[in-house]
C-alpha cells in the first residue's frame, strides 16, 4: 500500500480492504472472457478499514443527518443503501438487481455464481465479435451500417485521413513524422540524425502490472524488477520488505519507498559496451521533451545499432516515479521516469461528427429487450467517448540519445558471464574437462 | 551401499536405502508441456501464496519458472552440478568419503535473484535474413530461449531424503510425496545441499529446513496442486503417474475407464513424449517434461535425458539425441491419441485417474470413479436464437 497521486491530491482519503479482505461478495467481468465471477475475501482486515459499499452508506447517513428534509430531493439518501448497514439485510440482493437488469446477465441467479463464474448470456459462445453482423444481417455500429473503410466525416476529410491507411508515428520514426507512408518515405524525421547514439525508445506494456496497479506489491515488484528484483542485494530491500510490506505491524505506515526493486530499460549488450555500460550501470535517456535515469538491462532482444539504423530500448510501461533515482546533475528539480515525451491526441479523434456505439447497451437489440434492462432503448452516440477514444498510454514511442551516467553501485549476478555458460549452451557441460 | 534399478538411466545404481516397496499404487506426477508455457508465473505465485508466504521465506520460491538458457534459481544451479559430474555419473556415485550425496550448497548472492534472465533470449541479432527451423534439415532459429517452470520432482530415489541424517524426510506411502518434519528437523542442510534441484530450503526465522509438499492436502481431497489448476496457459496435467495400462477401474467402478492415467500414457507409453529434468543426477524426478520443439537438440539432450554416449534405456531412437528430436517431433505433430490427452490440461481441477480418447470427444474420471471431465476436441459454438442477444453489451 502506499498514496498514489490520485490520494495524495484528494481531500478525503477513506480506507478501503484489499479484494482478500472483504467481508461481503462483490462481482467482476471483463470485456477479454465470457464469464461473471463473484469474489470473496478471505480473511479480517488488517486495518480499520470499510468496505466500498459501506463507506458510501455511512456517507449517506450522514447527508441524512446534515441536510434537512426539505431540502433533500429524496426522503432518505441512506434508504438506497441500508442493506449496507443493517444486519438483517443481504447485500446480495444488490447484486440480483444488477444482474436483472442486465442484457447479458438477466437469468443469472446471485447463488449460481457464489459457487464459481457463470457464463454471460451473450449471442454466442465462444463470443464471437459481430456475430450478428456478419451472420444475421444487422448494422454495424456506423453511420452507414456499413463497415466503413473510408469516412465522409468533415474532419476526416480535411485531414486527408478518409481512407484507411497506414501513418507513421508522430515522433519515433526516422521518417516523416504523422504522415502516410507515400510521403513520410522520402521525407526525414528532423529528430533523427543516425550520428550520435540515437535509440527508438518504446514503452509496451509490462507483464507483472497492471500497468502501474501492483507495481508496489512486492512479489510483483520482485518479477518486474528482473535482475534487480533482489531480495537481498539491494541493502535496504529486505529489511522494506519485512517492516513495511509482507507482514506490516498494524500501524498502517508506509515508506514512500518502494520494497525492492528497481526499474531498467533493456539495451542491447553491444550497444552497452558501446558507452562502456555494464548490465546494471545508470543511462541518461534524453527525448525531444524529456529525460530520465534509469538501470540498463543488457538483453539481447533489444536491436542493436548494427543491425541498421537504429537501436531499440525498452522500458516496461507503468513504473512509479519513486522507482527512478534522481538525476542529480540536472538541477531542474523535475524528475523524468517512464517516458521522454507526451501523449499525443490525434486530432482526428477531436470530433463530434463520429457515429459509434456507446461503450455500454447495443442499439441493434435495444428494441428488443425488455423494459427493466437498463440500457433498453440504447441509440448510437455522436462524439468524444473517454474509453473510445481518450489518449492512452502506447503513442509515445519517441527517438532518444543515451549517454551513461553512472556506475552501478551494485551489479546483479549475470549468466552470460559464467565461465560454464558456452559448454552448457553448447550441450557439453557434463563430463567435460572444464 | 544398496544397489537400486533405474529405469530412466536404464541400469543399476546405488542409493542409501534400500526401496521399501518399488512401486506404489498411486504415486505423484506431472507432465508440464513446455510449449505452452508463458512465463506468466502464475503458478509461482499460487505456490507462494498457499506455501511460502511467511517470515524467513521471503526468498523461497518452491515453485519458480526460469528462462533457459540464462535463467536459473538459485544462479546456475544445474551449470555448477552438471560440470561436477563425469558422465553417466549419478549423484550418489559422485559423493565424496564421508557424505552421501554429491551436491552443494548455494550461496546467499546465488539466491538473490528469482526472476534472473527473465524472458531473456539467446544468440546472435540476426542481421541478414532470419533463419526460420526447419528441423527435417536440421536448423533451427538463431536466436532461442524457452520457459521451464521449476518445482520438487518428489523422486522416487529422493536425494533430500538420502541426505538427512535425522530422518527427518520420508516418502509417503499412500502418494510418494517427500515431506520433510519440521519437528526433527535439527537444520543441518543437509537436504539443502543434496538436491540436485535446490528445492529443500532453509528458514532462517525457524532455525530448520523446509521443503516443497506436493500441495498434499489437496492431493488428499482429489485435487491437483495449485500450480497446475492456476495455470492459466494449460500447461500442465497432474495425476497418478504408476497406473499402467492393466490397472482395473478406480473405485471398482466400471461406467469409469480402466487402463493408464493419462499422465502415465505420456510419460511412460511407447509414445513418450514427456522426459524428466535432469534424470542422470539419479534422483528419478517425476515430473516430465514435453521439450520445445524449437530449441536445438543438443541443449535438450543433456537436460532432459542421461545425456551418455551408450543409451540403455528404453526410449526412443538409437542415441539420446535421436530420443530428444522424435520426441520434438511428437510434440509438434501429436497423434490424435496424445492430442486428446492434452485436451485434459487445464480441463479441471480435480485429479484425473483415467480417462478414454474417442474420435470427437474426451472424457477423464477421478479415483472414486466419477467423471470430471467430458468435452469435445473442438468446443462446439452455441448461438442464441433471436434478436435480442448481444455480444457486444
Ligand atoms: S526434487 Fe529435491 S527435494 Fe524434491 S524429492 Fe527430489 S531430491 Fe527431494
Ligand atoms: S502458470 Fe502455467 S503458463 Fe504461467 S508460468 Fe506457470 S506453467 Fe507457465
Amino acid at each position: 500500500m502506499h498514496m498514489t497521486y490520485s490520494a495524495r491530491h484528494a481531500d478525503i482519503v477513506l480506507p478501503v480492504p484489499s479484494w482478500l479482505e472483504c467481508e461481503y461478495p462483490d462481482i467482476t467481468v471483463g470485456p477479454e472472457n465470457p464469464f461473471i465471477h463473484m469474489d470473496h475475501g478471505v480473511m479480517d482486515s488488517l486495518y480499520d478499514t470499510k468496505q466500498d459499499g459501506e463507506a458510501i452508506a455511512l456517507v449517506a447517513e450522514k447527508l441524512d443527518e446534515k441536510i434537512p428534509p426539505e431540502e433533500r430531493n429524496v426522503d432518505s439518501y441512506r434508504a438506497y443503501f441500508d442493506k449496507f448497514l443493517d444486519d438483517d439485510k443481504d447485500v446480495r440482493d444488490y447484486i440480483q438487481e444488477t444482474l436483472d437488469a442486465g442484457m447479458t446477465t438477466r437469468d443469472i441467479d446471485v447463488e449460481d455464481i457464489e459457487d464459481g463464474p457463470e457464463r454471460l448470456q451473450l449471442k454466442t459462445y465462444p463470443r464471437i465479435p459481430f456475430y450478428s453482423q456478419i451472420n444475421e444481417d444487422r448494422p454495424f455500429y456506423t453511420k452507414t451500417g456499413r463497415m466503413e473503410f473510408h469516412k465522409e466525416e468533415d474532419r476526416f476529410l480535411e485531414l486527408g485521413r478518409d481512407d484507411l491507411d497506414h501513418i507513421e508515428s508522430p515522433e519515433g520514426t526516422p521518417y516523416g513524422v504523422n504522415k502516410k507512408w507515400d510521403e513520410a518515405k522520402d521525407e526525414e524525421n528532423p529528430l533523427y540524425h543516425d550520428e550520435e547514439y540515437q535509440f527508438y525508445y518504446n514503452t509496451p506494456h509490462p507483464k507483472y502490472r497492471t500497468h502501474s496497479s501492483w507495481g508496489m506489491t512486492d512479489w510483483n515488484l520482485i518479477w518486474s524488477s528482473r535482475d534487480f528484483g533482489s531480495t537481498n542485494a539491494d541493502p535496504e530491500g529486505t529489511e522494506r520488505l519485512v517492516d513495511d510490506f509482507s507482514f506490516p505491524q498494524g500501524e498502517g505506515e508506509t515508506e514512500e519507498m518502494p520494497p525492492l526493486g528497481e526499474a531498467f530499460v533493456e539495451m542491447h549488450p553491444e550497444d552497452a559496451a558501446n558507452i562502456d555500460v555494464e548490465n546494471g550501470d545508470y543511462v541518461r535517456i534524453t527525448g525531444k521533451r524529456g529525460d530520465l535515469v534509469v538501470r540498463v538491462m543488457v538483453s539481447e532482444r533489444q536491436r542493436p545499432r548494427s543491425a541498421g539504423d537504429m537501436g531499440q530500448l525498452t522500458l516496461w510501461h507503468g513504473w512509479w516515479p519513486q522507482q527512478f533515482p534522481d538525476d542529480e546533475e540536472q538541477g531542474d528539480g523535475v524528475k523524468g521516469y517512464n517516458v521522454t515525451t507526451n501523449i499525443w491526441l490525434d486530432p482526428a479523434q477531436e470530433t463530434d461528427d463520429l457515429v459509434h456505439k456507446s461503450v455500454f447497451g447495443d442499439p441493434n437489440i435495444s428494441e428488443h429487450v425488455e423494459d427493466d434492462i437498463v440500457w433498453q432503448g440504447a441509440e448510437l452516440e455522436h462524439g468524444y467517448e473517454e474509453t473510445v477514444w481518450a489518449p492512452t498510454g502506447t503513442n509515445r514511442d519517441d527517438l532518444v540519445e543515451v549517454e551513461k551516467y553512472e556506475e552501478a553501485d551494485w551489479w546483479p549476478g549475470d549468466a552470460r558471464k559464467d565461465e560454464l555458460v558456452q559448454d552448457y549452451i553448447g550441450g557439453s557441460l557434463q563430463g567435460g574437462d572444464s | 551401499m544398496p544397489e537400486t534399478y533405474n529405469p530412466q538411466l536404464g541400469r543399476e545404481h546405488s542409493y542409501p536405502y534400500e526401496h521399501q516397496e518399488e512401486e506404489r499404487d498411486w504415486h505423484w506426477g506431472m507432465i508440464i508441456n513446455i510449449n505452452r508455457c508463458i512465463n506468466c508465473n502464475t503458478c509461482s505465485f499460487a505456490c507462494k501464496s498457499t506455501w511460502t508466504s511467511g517470515e524467513g521465506e521471503e526468498y523461497m520460491w518452491w515453485m519458480n519458472v526460469e528462462t533457459e538458457p540464462y535463467g536459473g534459481y538459485p544462479m546456475g544451479w544445474d551449470m555448477r552440478l552438471l560440470d561436477d559430474l563425469e558422465q553417466d555419473e549419478t549423484i550418489f556415485e559422485a559423493a565424496e568419503e564421508g557424505e552421501r550425496v554429491k551436491g552443494y550448497v548455494a550461496q546467499k548472492e546465488e539466491w538473490e535473484y528469482p526472476a534472473l534472465g527473465d524472458d531473456q533470449v539467446h544468440g546472435e541479432y540476426p542481421t541478414g535474413d532470419v533463419v526460420e527451423s526447419d528441423l527435417e534439415n536440421d536448423e533451427y532459429h538463431d536466436m532461442w530461449q524457452f520457459y521451464l517452470p521449476r518445482l520438487c520432482n518428489h523422486c522416487k530415489n529422493p536425494a533430500c531424503l538420502a541426505a538427512c541424517p535425522r530422518k527427518a524426510i520420508y516418502k509417503r506411502e499412500e502418494d510418494g510425496i517427500v515431506l520433510l518434519d519440521q519437528e526433527r528437523c535439527r537444520g543441518y542442510r543437509k537436504c539443502v545441499k543434496s538436491c540436485p534441484y535446490h528445492k529443500p530450503m532453509y528458514n532462517p526465522e525457524t532455525g530448520v529446513s523446509e521443503k516443497p509438499v506436493g500441495c498434499f492436502p489437496r492431493i488428499e481431497e482429489g485435487n491437483v496442486p495449485r500450480c497446475v489448476s492456476s495455470c492459466i496457459g494449460k500447461t500442465r496435467l497432474h495425476g497418478n503417474i504408476n497406473r499402467g495400462p492393466d490397472a482395473g477401474h478406480p473405485g471398482g467402478n466400471a461406467s469409469a475407464a480402466a487402463g493408464r492415467s493419462p499422465v502415465n500414457y505420456l510419460a511412460k507409453s511407447d509414445e513418450k513424449i514427456a522426459l524428466p529434468l535432469y534424470p542422470q543426477f539419479g534422483t528419478r524426478p517425476q515430473v516430465f517434461y514435453m521439450p520445445p520443439y524449437h530449441v536445438p537438440p543438443e541443449f535438450l539432450t543433456q537436460m532432459f535425458t542421461p545425456n551418455t554416449d551408450e543409451k540403455r534405456n528404453d526410449w526412443p531412437g538409437d542415441t539420446f539425441e535421436e530420443s530428444i528430436k522424435i520426441v520434438q517431433d511428437r510434440v509438434r505433430n501429436p497423434s490424435h491419441h496424445t492430442l486428446g490427452i492434452l485436451q485434459l490440461f487445464g480441463a479441471t481441477t480435480r485429479l484425473i485417474e483415467t480417462y478414454t480418447v474417442k474420435e470427437h470427444r474426451v472424457k477423464g474420471w477421478d479415483r472414486k470413479g466419477n467423471k470430471v471431465v467430458d468435452m469435445p476436441f473442438e468446443e462446439e459454438m452455441e448461438v442464441r436464437e433471436g434478436e435480442m442477444w448481444t455480444n457486444q453489451p
